[in-house]
């Protein structure tokens, strides 16, 4: 990255100059400053690092010669750990070794020390050239990623290719669309991006969780109702099936509204009009229905729970979403953009993960998908304390790890599988009881008594 | 306070070098400056080594010294100055400071070994004393090449550069 500073648009560069000698750091930081660069300097190669782990440098001056680490170790280091940073090595007892090992280390030139003026500014004008290149890489790098992503739905793996190929096509026909998959694949921006891609883009798209509305509620907030249709209806209200006029109408969960809701919806969409509550007289309507749903209303039509023509009439085009645990070639994709995301929004510089940090996210099996996946690393990147994310910043992930290790009574098994899956639906406590298999009743009793606490 | 500028030579400067620096001061910086009289050059600063005048210490010494009613001093010495990562320097600056330095030693001679003109020198000298107080107002170096402020590396470069700042950098004088 390549700073810009004041209006004249000159290239302002982050270095740091690290030289055990004061009065070495202190002239080259004189000189620097001339130039307005952002300039920060280090007296040895371990402060050097740790300097590094805070914060990002786009180019370092190293002198060779310094106790402890010396400056070809820490060349070395800074080239493994920060390949995109330069560094320029300075030495006052050069010799043509140790110049050669220094360029074949990585070090973009080698300055013998006291050089001339013109020297360090052929040198500079040579690196600015260099972070140019690296700024177009950037750049076009940037298109890339948006080329890797679709209507902000994020990676490249083949099911995902496939998944993007059905949404251009279901896009166009005006059919109704049923999105399955499990929860924390992304059904919603699925549903968003067959809208922004289909002939209604450009009219209304309207979401709606069925599993958070109560039957009363939900009715009122489809079709909207006339004043004093109810006790508290004051004023009259459009509901969303004439709000969406047009557009896209999502019912997200929709294996969770009721018999009745099912035959309402049922009718709007055979006739294409629908009544307010407390009217008579009937509005037209004209919308694309999505709904989604992680339940398989196949079993729920044979228990009875789910009417099987409502279900034939939402599922005419069925896009059904894979599970991270079968596109895990997505996870660095991922984790780049929510360290980018969580980055930006805490102000925090992190923006690397350790390879073995990466190989944990990979090798779990995230049974909350992305969503799972995002949360845990906006919590990794709030806590963290350096600009490098490592496998420590992941310790909470996976204490069915930890159980397999240590020997725990069932109760606390018990306990911790709960809270897994808990912070796995975000607290949301009746998908939460659905996916233990016990009421809601008792899913709240079990909090209680075992003080289960949502975190911070 | 008004800015009021002191040019001051430090040991045995040509005096016509000074006036012609402080008459150029005022004409492109629109501030008044002052020659002041001579100040002996402080041989503590002398690197017997490099066989030249350490310019930090230098300026170092100039800030011990009582320049009271002056806002920005320009010293000026006719002997070959260095930082300790280079083999020399033409001038050296406190960026955003009061303190500046400059030396005639580099500007008595061509690229190509011959004599310049009296005239050029002081040109040069002049040039070099509009650039370093430009740092004492902050400005950075410039790319434009026709700025005042571009870094001069070697002499051509300081016979290229005009007297003036380019309109960008004029903007971020301070008024």
């Amino acid at each position: 990255m390549i700073i810009l500073k004041g209006e004249s648009m000159e290239p302002k560069l982050r270095l740091m100059i690290v030289d055990d000698e004061l009065i070495v750091r202190e002239s080259l930081l004189y000189w620097f400053r001339k130039y307005g660069h952002e300039i920060d300097t280090a007296a040895s190669g371990a402060e050097a690092l740790e300097k590094l782990e805070q914060k990002p440098f786009q180019l370092l001056f190293v002198d060779i010669k310094m106790p402890g680490m010396d400056g070809l170790e820490l060349l070395e280091r800074v080239k493994k750990e920060y390949p995109e940073t330069l560094v320029v090595i300075i030495t006052a007892h050069g010799s043509i070794e140790s110049a050669a090992r220094a360029m074949r280390a990585g070090a973009s030139d080698y300055l013998l020390k006291p050089f001339k003026p013109e020297q360090l500014s052929l040198v500079m004008e040579k690196i600015l050239s260099q972070q140019k290149i690296t700024s177009d890489y950037h750049y076009v790098k940037g298109c890339l990623d948006q080329i890797t992503r679709f209507e902000n739905i994020i990676g490249q793996s083949p099911p995902m290719e496939k998944l993007y190929a059905l949404i251009l096509e279901v896009a166009q026909s005006d059919a109704s669309i049923l999105i399955t998959g499990e929860t924390g694949t992304g059904k919603e921006l699925v549903a968003k991006a067959i809208h922004a891609k289909s002939p209604r883009a450009q009219l209304p798209f309207v979401a709606i969780n069925c599993g958070a509305l109560p039957d009363a509620l939900m009715e009122s907030e489809l079709f909207g109702h006339r004043k004093g249709a109810f006790t508290g209806a004051e004023q009259s209200r459009k509901g969303f099936l004439e709000v969406v006029s047009g557009g896209t109408l999502f019912l997200d969960e929709i294996g969770d509204i009721s018999a009745k809701m099912q035959v309402d919806l049922l009718r709007v969409l055979d006739d294409k009009t629908m009544f307010s509550v407390g009217s008579k007289t009937p509005v037209e309507v004209d919308f694309r229905l999505i709904s989604a749903t992680r339940k398989d209303l196949e079993k729920c039509i044979q228990e009875g729970e789910f009417r099987e023509d409502f279900f034939y009439r939402i599922n005419v085009i069925r896009v059904h979403l894979p599970s991270l645990r079968e596109r895990k070639s997505d996870i660095p994709l991922l984790v780049d953009h929510f360290m980018a995301k969580y980055s930006h929004e805490t102000t925090k510089h992190v923006d690397r993960i350790k390879s073995d940090a990466l190989s944990l996210l990979t090798s779990y099996d995230w049974p909350g998908n992305v969503r799972e996946l995002k949360n845990v690393v906006e919590r990794a990147v709030v806590l963290s304390k350096s600009r490098t994310l490592a496998v420590e910043d992941f310790s909470f992930l996976g204490p069915a790890h930890a159980a397999l290790s240590a020997p725990r009574t069932l109760k606390e098994l018990q306990e911790s599988h709960i809270q897994k899956v808990l912070e796995e639906q975000d607290w949301q406590i009746t998908r939460s009881a659905e996916i233990l298999g016990i009421n809601r009743v008792s899913l709240h009793k079990f909090i209680k008594r075992s003080n289960l606490k949502k975190p911070a | 306070m008004k800015e009021l500028i002191g040019v001051v030579p430090l040991g045995e400067v040509p005096t016509l070098a000074v006036e012609v620096i402080a008459a150029n001061i005022t004409a492109y910086y629109k501030l008044l400056a002052d020659v002041l009289p001579m100040r002996p050059l402080p041989e503590s600063t002398f690197d017997k080594a490099r066989l030249k005048y350490n310019a930090g210490l230098l300026i170092n010494e100039l800030d011990a010294l009582d320049f009271d009613g002056y806002s920005k001093i320009v010293g000026v010495i006719s002997r070959d100055m260095f930082i300790p990562i280079f083999n020399y320097v033409y001038g050296q600056a406190v960026q955003g400071g009061s303190l500046a330095l400059i030396s005639l030693f580099r500007l008595n001679r061509n690229a190509d070994g011959s004599t310049p003109s009296t005239s050029l020198v002081y040109e040069r000298a002049a040039k070099l004393a509009l650039h370093e107080l430009g740092h004492l107002f902050n400005l950075f170096h410039c790319n434009e090449t026709r700025c005042i402020m571009h870094f001069s590396g070697v002499i051509e470069d300081l016979n290229r550069i005009p007297f003036y700042l380019c309109r960008d950098c004029a903007r971020r004088l301070p008024r």
